[in-house]
């Protein structure tokens, strides 16, 4: 269910739905103090005539561009996340489609870093029918826009690590490519999308970790824990000098073989009698069995 | 000294919980920690010392707060477990 839930919403998500616009506007609608567009620009960059980019060196013209479009993307974004924080509809966020968005990510794993929107998704599924957006607003919208934030502050620091290079190196082009990814970064769905990759990957890790961990029998009920204090005082405590050959013997009873000179204690055989000997029955039949054994080898 | 881990289903009650690891306190030794993850709880044992048979005692914290320790039991550490499937913070009692 839960890859079905995951599966819809990225076919939606992909799917580009027009419905769907939890970002801040296109880059065509960017409210650029710029009167310059993209094409024009790169037209005015790549003209032989300086009087085309107002003189300015290319690299010049260069900073001009990333600069006023930056600052365009910038306030767009602080517009955007100011209305997604007020919590506005207004702000174009697809609310029933990021709700199906989380429930697929926090389905998969419960990371403590996405806790509350875990929280949230589940307080705003679990009503659907009376749910209050706000709740979902107050407590969900806050993780993404951090994520939204973490995500631009890093292609704005490669942004300006580049800003140093030559125009040989860093072209406008790939200057308005970059720029483009920065908007990007800025769209709620793939915050969302980074949090599914998050969870996505703890649950892999958790998983992991789990697969190199035992697990236990279905039925331990309270007589569980005296037939196990049983066998360790018998391998064990009774009689401390004999721990090793008596292991032997329960080890022998268990299936289990150790090279001859291999010394043998309770450690190296209590799993196996865990393990094998799930029903309290078996595992008082088996100390029967053993006693007997141990009575007979030790002449007892 | 050995350390030992085993995973427990997040299905359980938190008294079916305490028992099974009252029961494998006997063959593994005294529990140290206990982690929610995913699915189960996991729990950590130490076979340096064997405690008393059904000794143990897990209960619900409150908040961040572990509760009052009960009388004559002692305050061995906090955790997190799945009982019913929901995650809890828990504080682990021995009680003799």
């Amino acid at each position: 269910m839960r890859q079905i839930i995951f599966a819809v919403f990225c076919m939606v998500a992909l799917s580009g739905c027009a419905a769907v616009r939890g970002s801040q506007a296109t880059s065509a609608a960017l409210k650029s103090p710029s009167p310059i567009s993209i094409p024009d620009a790169m037209k005015a960059y790549s003209s032989p005539d300086p009087a085309s980019r107002e003189n300015m060196s290319r690299f010049d013209y260069r900073e001009y561009v990333i600069t006023i479009r930056m600052d365009a993307i910038d306030q767009e974004y602080d517009s955007f996340t100011d209305q997604l924080n007020a919590g506005q509809r207004g702000a174009g966020l697809g609310f029933d489609l990021l709700l199906l968005g989380l429930s697929g990510a926090t389905a998969l794993a419960n990371p403590s870093s996405v806790e509350e929107l875990a929280v949230a998704t589940t307080v705003a599924t679990g009503a659907r029918a009376s749910v209050d957006k706000h709740v979902f607003f107050d407590r969900a919208v806050p993780a993404l826009v951090a994520i939204m934030d973490a995500e631009r502050a890093e292609i704005k620091t490669a942004i300006a690590r580049k800003r140093g290079l030559p125009v040989e190196q860093y072209s406008l082009g790939s200057a308005i490519d970059d720029l483009n990814t920065l908007r990007r970064a800025g769209k709620i769905e793939s915050a969302v999308g980074r949090l599914t990759q998050a969870a996505q990957a703890q649950k892999a890790q958790q998983e992991a970790l789990l697969a190199d961990i035992k697990g236990v029998c279905d039925n331990i009920t309270a007589r569980t824990g005296a037939l196990n204090l049983r066998f360790r005082k018998l391998v064990r405590d009774d009689v401390p000098a004999k721990e090793a050959s008596r292991a032997r013997l329960a080890a022998t009873e268990l299936g289990l073989s150790f090279a001859d000179d291999q010394t043998v204690g309770f450690a190296d055989v209590r799993d196996a009698f865990d393990d094998q000997l799930c029903d309290d029955n078996k595992k008082e039949q088996f100390l029967d069995s053993l006693e007997a054994t141990i009575a007979t080898t030790e002449g007892t | 000294m050995a350390t030992n881990k085993r995973k427990y289903k997040g299905s359980l009650t938190l008294g079916k919980l305490e028992i099974a690891l009252e029961a494998h306190e006997q063959l593994f030794g005294e529990v140290t920690a206990l982690e929610a993850i995913g699915e189960y709880t996991v729990a950590t044992y130490d076979d340096e010392d064997y405690p008393a048979e059904a000794s143990l005692a897990l209960l619900p914290m409150i908040g961040d707060s572990a509760p009052p320790t009960p009388d004559g039991a002692t305050h061995l550490f906090d955790g997190e477990a799945l009982a019913l499937g929901q995650k809890m913070k828990i504080s682990a009692f021995r009680t003799m």
